[in-house]
């Protein structure tokens, strides 16, 4: 073990109080990553499906299979994407290195059990192949496996490792959709979907093993305390719902379109709304330059205020050098944020313009394009949604965030329902609308955060720490006894 | 007549001088009924009661001064409004401007017009005052330690003033300080009077322990030391009457703003029946010291007196006499010096012990304390015809010097000098005509000025007097 300590020290160098906010942006992009890595290579499929599969029908199972997979893991597994981050950069701060491939272990179990229930309960009385249902079920495992193992993955930061596992395994399904064209696998029904799925779950596994292995090899040591972060419920829970509700309230729009005029019925398995749910995925593609930007603005220049003022707070700053630090850091968020928005205010205004010649080239519907154009408005407003949460994260108020989020969930929710039946050419306003005021508000609610920000960085560790609600903590210490 | 005793680190947990004090007021005072407000500095340690309680203590009720500690928390916090005025009066206390009006943040705690102490020192008013009393004083050192060195000062004092309380006829504080400052708010929620009795003078005695801690450093120790003169000074302005034990105090209670017509003095008393002592004959001479193994006793020094002492005279032992437990770091630096003047078949440390045993085979008492009020082993030495050496702290040389009435009975030298106390040793022990002077004027003394009668009887009188004024 000697030499383990050492090496580790070398890759988190520095690690610190601020580290934890950095923490949170990567959780936030790398579950968008995968995402739009994921979406890619669908809208990939999807073109050479059109070649190749010659019942309408089996499109739409696969389309379904996608959708379902995608919408209903992330649901599983954000809520606890937040805490496990918040826990692996505590873990890194205290030295507890060895906590933390455990807990990674631990927290697998926890999913894949409640993704096999899920499964079982959902495809067992439906009326499909075994293979069939068997392999959605392995999609849907493997894509929640990779959303935790991205989280941990957040840690050891190897970047290029990460596009190389995508790249290659949505290359390999590609491939391999071509090859299976040629030469099918025989599957006595459903054959086309069926060699589709195999040929995506195939790239997928590989993506995840590269993931896995990139993971595992570098933290190949652990205690067996693979229940401990369970005990962050107690205290942090926050973090959960945070997780919970911002998810849900992304995805809520599409459910509730599932059960509207658009909505299409496959096999009696999947409902769904390909229109709906094919210009949401385009248009939260079009976001993709915030988050670079965001990324890169982050990582230099906010980051380095937030570290001066926290090390003048905690360490020996006069409150003149405090206040003129805080300014800084103030300033630098709102500058760059306002500028990102600018930026993707005019890239996504750019891409409405040209969606009709882009859709035509690549023949898509109609009332898709229509439904793109709100929702890219919509993406647009989501993505400073989340950076408000991200905000607040950093600044340790959860509170705060929880209520953002909560309003996001709740406004999309009544919004949508509101315009549902308004007719198609109101479809993605209430996702739209729901997205805008929870913008309008999360803006204001920072401003007030600002609003007396030194005060509330004096005052926000009460004077007395105390310990109350420890169901959590007895839970974790349970379940430990189960550790392998 | 219902009494409340408002006492600060002492009976009935901790041994002392003050503790002993108490112990010998209620017992002695039958015809008074006693309650006590024990005030005590932290609620995670185990508390043993040292001392018996008479009959005529109804009640204890014991203060933490960190008991802050098991305040409800709370989510949403008040917000709170305060009058112009309120808010001049919360910017004095924080400025610890002794001016303030303590009757108005009496009010304003008690009624938790600010919340809890909590609630107070995390909230937007406390923050803008503070910010505002940094800014004009401390606006070049660190806001953080300035910020929670504030806090820490303020929350105990706050907690306190907020505690369910006692109702009785007469509130009697046992020391300024925080026990000072409750009994000044007692007297006005309670609307009865106050009298404060000092032993030692609380706040020259917390300056000098903030010179000396560790714990605090460079402009905070000034901070602190402002801290307790501004608690401590209240109570001079609003008890009726002021009394300690020696003139030297009295005097300085003066200086800090006591005025000159409340102070009375009364001394310590001892129950001199029980010291006519016959002594033993013994070889050699024995030197004993009734005292605490503790700094403050600089223990140190009699023991490197001794030394001096018996490299000079022939056949000399030391009893010392009283707990070692107290600091157990310090008793064994105590022992380990012992060990390396070659003394351990020389000094015997006794431990908890009679000292009436011990009073018999004695030739001469010696105390080094580097604080004292009026130590009550020097009136029982007195009182049993022993000579005594001190040094010169607090009321030792007013008991031992030469007055109108009889000569010396003992000897005061510096403190921390082990030469000054090791020659009035020699000059007792080699001096038996003189010894013997010193012998009788003690007893005389004893008897006459500090028999615990006259203690006593000054007490009954004190409290049916101030009863009776109050009642006009």
């Amino acid at each position: 073990m000697a030499g383990i300590g050492f090496e580790l020290k070398k890759l988190f160098k520095k690690e610190s109080f601020s580290e934890k906010a950095k923490a949170y942006l990567y959780s936030a992009l790398v579950s968008a990553g995968p995402w739009i890595a994921a979406v890619l290579t669908v809208n990939v499929l999807i073109l050479i499906m059109d070649y190749i599969i010659k019942r309408p029908v089996e499109k739409e199972l696969f389309m379904g299979t996608i959708v379902y997979c995608f919408i209903f893991s992330q649901i599983l597994t954000a809520p606890w994407q937040f805490l496990i981050n918040r826990y692996i950069s505590d873990c890194l701060y205290l030295l507890h290195y060895d906590r933390i491939r455990p807990s990674f272990l631990g927290l697998n179990k926890i999913v894949i059990v409640l993704g096999l229930i899920v499964c079982i309960v959902f495809y067992y009385p439906k009326n499909l192949p075994v293979y069939y249902k068997f392999l959605s079920t392995y999609l849907f495992l493997i894509i929640t496996m990779i959303w935790i193992v991205m989280v941990y993955l957040s840690a050891v930061k190897n970047y290029s490792l990460i596009a190389k596992a995508y790249i290659l395994g949505g290359f390999i399904s590609v491939i391999l959709t071509i090859y299976f064209y040629h030469k099918p696998i025989p599957f006595p029904e459903l054959q086309s979907a069926s060699n589709l799925l195999s040929a995506y779950l195939i790239g997928m596994t590989i993506t995840y093993i590269m993931l896995a292995y990139t993971f595992l090899s570098t933290f190949y040591f652990g205690s067996r305390v693979e229940f401990d972060f369970i005990k962050y419920l107690d205290n942090l829970s926050s973090l959960f719902f945070i997780g919970l509700f911002y998810t849900l309230g992304l995805w809520i729009d599409d459910i509730i379109m599932w059960f509207s005029i658009i909505s299409v019925t496959v096999y009696d398995t999947y409902l769904y709304a390909p229109i709906y749910d094919n210009a949401v995925f385009f248009a939260y593609l079009t976001i993709i330059p915030t988050m670079v930007l965001f990324l890169v603005s982050v990582e230099t220049e906010f980051y380095d205020t937030y570290k001066i003022y926290y090390n003048l707070v905690n360490g020996s700053g006069t409150l003149n050098e405090i206040e003129e630090a805080r300014k800084e850091m103030q300033e630098t968020i709102i500058r760059k944020t306002s500028q990102s928005f600018i930026i993707q205010a005019l890239i996504s205004t750019t891409i409405v313009f040209l969606s009709r010649s882009i859709f035509n080239y690549f023949n898509i519907s109609i009332l898709i394009r229509d439904i793109f154009r709100i929702c890219t408005f919509g993406a647009l407003f989501n993505i400073y949604v989340l950076i408000v949460i991200l905000i607040f994260l950093y600044f340790e108020a959860r509170g705060r965030a929880l209520v953002v989020a909560i309003v996001f969930f709740v406004s999309n929710v009544v919004l949508t329902w509101f315009f549902v039946n308004k007719g198609l050419e109101y479809f993605g306003y209430g996702f739209l609308g729901g997205c805008l005021l929870t913008f309008i508000l999360g803006l204001l609610m920072l401003n007030r955060f600002f609003h007396n920000f030194n005060y509330r960085t004096f005052n926000f560790h009460p004077i007395i720490a105390k310990k109350n609600n420890l169901f959590f903590e007895k839970l974790s210490l349970y379940l430990n006894k189960f550790s392998a | 007549m219902i009494i409340c005793l408002v006492i600060e680190g002492s009976y009935p947990y901790i041994t002392g001088g003050v503790a002993s004090w108490v112990y010998q007021l209620i017992s002695g005072l039958s015809e008074f009924q006693f309650k006590i407000i024990s005030i005590m500095p932290t609620c995670s340690e185990e508390l043993n009661i040292r001392y018996e309680y008479p009959p005529n203590l109804l009640e204890i009720k014991t203060l933490f001064l960190d008991d802050y500690l098991n305040l409800p928390k709370r989510i949403i916090k008040k917000k709170i409004s305060l009058s112009k005025e309120e808010k001049e009066q919360l910017k004095k206390f924080i400025e610890l401007d002794p001016e303030v009006s303590w009757e108005m943040l009496f009010k304003l705690f008690s009624a938790r017009k600010l919340g809890t102490a909590i609630d107070f020192l995390e909230s937007k008013i406390f923050w803008d005052l503070i910010v505002d009393y940094y800014e004009k004083n401390y606006g070049e050192s660190i806001f953080n330690t300035f910020f929670w060195t504030e806090r820490n000062m303020l929350l105990p004092l706050v907690h306190l003033l907020q505690q369910e309380t006692l109702q009785v006829d007469i509130y009697h504080a046992v020391s300024t300080g925080y026990a000072g400052i409750l009994g000044v708010a007692l007297k006005h929620w309670h609307k009865k009077p106050l009298i404060l009795t000092e032993h030692g003078i609380y706040a020259r005695e917390r300056e000098e322990d903030i010179l000396k801690a560790k714990w605090v450093t460079g402009i905070y120790k000034k901070l602190w030391i402002r801290f307790f003169y501004f608690i401590s000074t209240a109570p001079y302005k609003s008890s009726d009457e002021i009394v300690t034990l020696f003139q030297k105090n009295s005097e300085i209670q003066i200086n800090l703003g006591a005025p000159r017509e409340k102070t009375v003095v009364i001394p310590n008393g001892v129950d001199n029946s029980k010291f006519d002592i016959i002594n033993r004959e013994h070889d050699g001479y024995n030197i004993g010291s009734i005292v605490r193994v503790t700094p403050i006793k600089d223990v140190m020094t009699l023991i490197r007196a001794f030394k001096i002492v018996k490299e000079n005279i022939e056949g000399v032992k030391l009893y010392i006499i009283g707990p070692t437990d107290e600091d157990p770091d310090y008793y064994s630096d105590c022992v380990n010096l012992v060990k390396m003047l070659n003394l351990e078949n020389d000094i015997v440390f006794t431990g908890r012990a009679n000292v009436l045993d011990y009073f018999s085979i004695l030739d001469v008492l010696v105390l080094t304390s580097i604080s004292e009020a009026q130590p009550l082993v020097i009136l029982e030495g007195m009182s049993a015809g022993l000579p005594f050496v001190a040094t010169e702290v607090g009321g030792c040389k007013e008991l031992l010097e030469r007055d109108e009435y009889e000569g010396a009975c003992g000897l005061v030298g510096n403190l921390v000098s082990p030469n000054d106390t090791a020659l009035n040793i020699m000059r007792i022990l080699m001096n038996p005509k003189k010894s013997q002077e010193m012998s009788e004027n003690g007893k005389k003394r004893a008897r006459r000025a500090y028999g615990l009668n006259n203690l006593l009887n000054r007490y009954g009188d004190l409290y049916n007097e101030v009863w009776e004024r109050w009642q006009e």
